[in-house]
């Protein structure tokens, strides 16, 4: 599933922009909307289907630093740079999980991977906030963050793998 | 049979079903251990019952074995009457103007009080292992 970056540079450059400002949009969209469950750290994190698309079209590099492009910009609309701590380690664990997981899968079932990078990004915040907080009696939120990220995986990996499709369209515009 | 074995031929198919299966037991085993694990009662959880700040009982609600009433008197008249089931406790009756103590229905948690403003009685939950049950910020 590897593209090789053939395309012009600037192109993908502008196809990568423009797939880090819809992410932006998804994960202010979010914050708007209540919470599924009424427990703290849980979201659907609709800003994953962004990850999981870019995935399929880009390098590992680039998606990487769509990916961080994106944490850093999201921890300053969310106006809590302290937050940014949990966002990185999530982001950056379930990064790393879901592209080997993409590999492991040959680039199909999306949904999988998704649920991979969910719980992958619930684990990588609770590990730091076991570090930050010195204890690690945070790890008792951990069968409830389970279950809620295979829940909230599943959905956002089954919005990429429908939306995949639209999209690729125009996305291929730009890479090729 | 033929499709079934036609899907278990591509590798990749199979590492998708193992995967699947691995989520599946796992959130299996989460929710078991959510359902009944999580609910047995771990340590003390004791509500003590104030009138006008003077704390009049201390009840452990984890040794609670059955439900039980008892009725606090205020000395001008008026009274609420409260309900203690294992480990959670309420307010049924009161004939207070505004009624919320019984609005506020069952409490288990340090986070929810039971508050009668109009009588001054407060009911407060606290725990041995609160420190789980402790706001981590309050906003406003």
């Amino acid at each position: 599933m590897k593209k090789k970056p053939v395309s012009h540079p600037i192109l993908r450059l502008t196809a990568l922009s423009l797939l880090t400002a819809l992410s932006l949009a998804l994960f202010v969209a979010e914050s708007a909307l209540p919470a599924p469950v009424p427990f703290p750290g849980v979201k659907l994190g609709l800003a994953n289907i962004v990850t999981l698309l870019a995935l399929l079209f880009f390098t590992p590099a680039e998606v990487f630093l769509m990916l961080s492009a994106r944490i850093f910009l999201s921890g300053l609309f969310a106006g809590q740079l302290f937050g940014l701590i949990y966002s990185v380690a999530g982001g950056w664990f379930a990064f790393f999980v879901m592209f080997f997981f993409h590999r492991y899968l040959a680039g199909r079932f999306l949904f999988l991977t998704s649920i991979c990078g969910a719980l992958a990004h619930n684990a990588g915040q609770l590990c730091a906030a076991a570090l930050l907080m010195g204890s690690f009696s945070v790890f008792a939120y951990l069968p409830i963050l389970f279950l809620t990220g295979c829940l909230t995986g599943l959905f956002t990996g089954l919005c990429a793998q429908f939306s995949q499709k639209y999209l690729r369209r125009c996305l291929l515009r730009f890479l090729d | 049979m033929k499709r079934l074995r036609l899907f278990f031929s591509d590798p990749i198919n199979r590492r998708a079903v193992l995967i699947a299966a691995g989520l599946l037991l796992s959130a299996v085993s989460c929710a078991v251990f959510l359902l009944y694990g999580a609910r047995r009662p771990s340590g003390e959880l004791l509500a003590r019952i104030y009138l006008r700040g003077e704390l009049l009982t201390t009840i452990d609600l984890n040794a609670v074995t059955e439900p039980r009433l008892l009725t606090v008197e205020l000395p001008e008249g008026g009274s609420n009457t409260i309900r203690v089931v294992p480990g959670e406790i309420a307010v049924i009756e009161a004939d207070c103007p505004d009624r919320l103590c019984v609005q506020t229905g069952y409490t288990s948690s340090p986070l929810c009080p039971v508050i009668c403003l109009p009588h001054g009685l407060l009911i407060q939950i606290e725990t041995d292992t609160s420190e789980k049950d402790r706001p981590d910020i309050i906003s406003y």
